[in-house]
């Protein structure tokens, strides 16, 4: 009873970081359900194995780990077929509709560059920085998920900013023309 | 003027201009950046481009993974899928540590108060009679022990100083006198 209330209680809380930190490293919905699905068995096989309180970091180094094995793996097939905003046309739709339009499809289109942005950032990059400005995770917990030094990881995510600020710049260069 | 400004702008400068636009710089860096912001169009410029895109990386959404992927993969798991009301709650008190420690200091101070408040010291109550009762018995102790002291007097007095104390004194006085007189 209480395995699968641990279980279920993990799931609910860390379902949608798994997946979306998936799909950020793979820019594929369908590969990243894949390995969400992957992680959720392990979590399960696992749990009566891993401390309940540190349960957060554990289920974050297995889905890195799960996701790099996937690339390395695919890597000669790998394409990116879908985007992680595939949606976004039905998006700027419903938008459309809003009291600001001009104002909410700028925000569309800069939330689709950043999301691309992000994708287009080296792996060892895009890890540091999706867990910690987008999952909210500390230096100490990045640092343990993905086994660097906690120097590597500020230096990651700070070169993770520039550069992302550079692929934006590119971006907008290319919007004007 | 911008030659100048712009010289201003080293790694380690623009490293500061970044951490302030993502709100993770200390107090006194946030301090440098918003002053030579003020000073430098240049930096503020930068320092906007930066808040620009920190405040659209903070606000994407969260992408949510469909109900019946989980539930598919909880049916593989153990075949349940309702969810344990119970055993959700001990788990969502014991994931959190401060929550569950103040919760059992709020338990433990309860279990105090009601231990402590709900049994008041027993205060018994006596009838008159009893009371009275009480106080004969008191009054016939009480005149025991004074028989007991006033015959332990006599006996000192008549037996024991008497007898056992005074007169071998009174002995042993006159064979001291005789002693001293006829010697």
């Amino acid at each position: 009873m209480l395995q699968s209330s641990k279980f279920e209680y993990l799931i609910d809380q860390h379902k949608n970081k798994i997946f979306n930190y998936s799909l950020y490293m793979l820019r594929n919905h369908m590969d990243a359900e894949d390995i969400t699905q992957e992680v959720m068995v392990r979590i399960w096989q696992n749990i009566n194995k891993f401390n309940f309180l540190a349960a957060r970091s554990w289920i974050m180094r297995t889905t890195h780990n799960l996701c790099i094995d996937y690339l390395r793996r695919n890597k000669s097939q790998y394409q990116r077929e879908l985007s992680i905003d595939d949606n976004l046309s039905e998006r700027i739709e419903d938008k459309g509709n809003a009291v600001m339009p001009d104002e909410a499809l700028n925000q569309i289109l800069l939330n689709k560059n950043i999301s691309h942005a992000i994708e287009n950032l080296p792996e060892r990059l895009k890890s540091p920085f999706v867990l910690y400005e987008l999952q909210g995770f500390k230096y100490k917990e990045i640092s343990k998920i993905l086994d660097v030094t906690l120097n590597t990881v500020k230096v990651n995510i700070l070169r993770a900013r520039k550069q992302l600020q550079k692929e934006l710049k590119i971006y907008a260069r290319e919007e004007l023309k | 003027m911008l030659e100048k400004s712009s010289n201003k702008i080293d790694e380690k400068m623009l490293d500061k201009i970044i951490a302030v636009a993502y709100s993770d710089a200390g107090l006194y860096d946030r301090m440098v950046v918003w002053i030579k912001a003020r000073r430098y169009p240049e930096i503020k410029k930068l320092l906007d481009e930066y808040k620009l895109t920190a405040s659209a990386v903070h606000s994407l959404d969260e992408k949510t993974l469909s109900e019946s992927m989980v539930s598919s993969v909880k049916k593989r798991t153990n075949g349940k899928t309702k969810s344990d009301f119970i055993g959700s709650i001990i788990y969502s008190f014991a994931s959190k540590p401060l929550l569950s420690a103040s919760t059992a200091g709020i338990i433990i101070l309860a279990i105090v108060s009601v231990l402590l408040f709900s049994n008041p010291p027993l205060q018994q109550k006596y009838t008159k009679a009893e009371i009275e009762l009480a106080q004969r018995q008191l009054g016939e102790s009480l005149a025991i022990v004074n028989k007991v002291f006033q015959n332990t007097e006599i006996k000192i007095d008549i037996d024991v100083l008497a007898k056992h104390v005074s007169k071998p004194l009174n002995k042993g006085l006159i064979y001291l006198n005789d002693y001293l007189i006829g010697g």
